[in-house]
């Protein structure tokens, strides 16, 4: 199972962050030591707020979950940071989904999967309206079935889901956007 | 304070996130933050702030998990006003 989260370093972050009222509502004792300690303290909120909503939309997809505003029950830690790339984990009751993030100077973006191993491919555009058209592009490729088969509906509980042909494809996918950016991440395991 | 009131007071607070200002031509009960007003989910804590701010109430964890459209936000704020 896989989700993905894109941030737009753009966009401010919020105010309010360095108030306890907001930290608190948001992360663990340990998340917060861990971004206040950081030399860039807002990259980190920024990043680990980004595990948390790429862990988020895997968990949900993973147990068809409805929707919830529970930040706090994602619990965040980075492993390793080597060059570009940022490994971490994301525990929810006793799932631990792992992640892996890069950070450039106009945005974060953030992969979490259940499986480490799992093959995946993700990408990152500066335009959110050309998303579902990408996504499609490379479904026709992975499928081999043209573009016009496919539609995208979100479920009850507002997961995307691929159609082809008004039949759901069952592919695992996540997408996301954030200001001038938006992205996609497909597991490679059904293609 | 009556329902409406709160509504209208929850429509002021979350009017400055909202990035579909669309979802506010029919603000009701039903107005989805995520889904109709498109705030992103990463200010939905600055919407909770604020709504502790202007009734002056604390929504703790467990109520901020379902606080998803104005009419859950507005259940909460008068179970919290009455306790």
């Amino acid at each position: 199972m896989i989700g993905n989260d894109i941030i737009d370093l753009d966009i401010p972050i919020s105010p309010n962050w360095k108030s306890p009222r907001y930290l608190n509502k948001l992360f663990s004792s340990a998340e917060q030591t861990a971004i206040l300690k950081s030399e860039k303290p807002e990259i980190s909120l920024q990043l680990f707020w980004s595990l948390k909503e790429a862990a988020y939309k895997a968990h949900q997809r993973q147990f068809n979950l409805p929707r919830k505003y529970n930040p706090l029950y994602f619990q965040c830690e980075i492993i390793s940071e080597e060059k570009n790339n940022i490994h971490g984990i994301v525990k929810i009751n006793s799932q631990n989904y792992f992640t892996l993030s890069r950070i450039t100077a106009a945005n974060i973006h953030s992969i979490a999967t259940l499986d480490k191993n799992i093959p995946t491919t993700f990408k990152i555009f500066k335009d959110e309206n050309v998303l579902k058209d990408k996504l499609f592009t490379e479904y026709s490729l992975l499928l081999k079935q043209p573009k016009s088969n496919f539609r995208i509906q979100k479920n009850k509980h507002n997961i995307p889901h691929l159609f082809s042909n008004n039949l759901n494809t069952g592919q695992v996918f996540s997408l996301s956007h954030h200001g001038r950016f938006s992205a996609f991440v497909i597991s490679l395991m059904n293609c | 304070m009556t329902d409406k009131t709160i509504l209208e007071k929850i429509k002021a607070i979350v009017t400055p996130y909202v990035q579909r200002k669309e979802g506010l031509e029919d603000f009701s009960d039903s107005t989805d933050f995520i889904t109709d007003l498109k705030i992103n989910s990463a200010n939905l804590v600055d919407v909770i702030l604020d709504v502790e701010d202007e009734f002056n109430i604390e929504i703790d964890n467990t109520s901020m998990e379902g606080m998803l459209t104005a009419g859950d936000a507005k259940r909460i704020i008068l179970t919290k006003m009455e306790s």
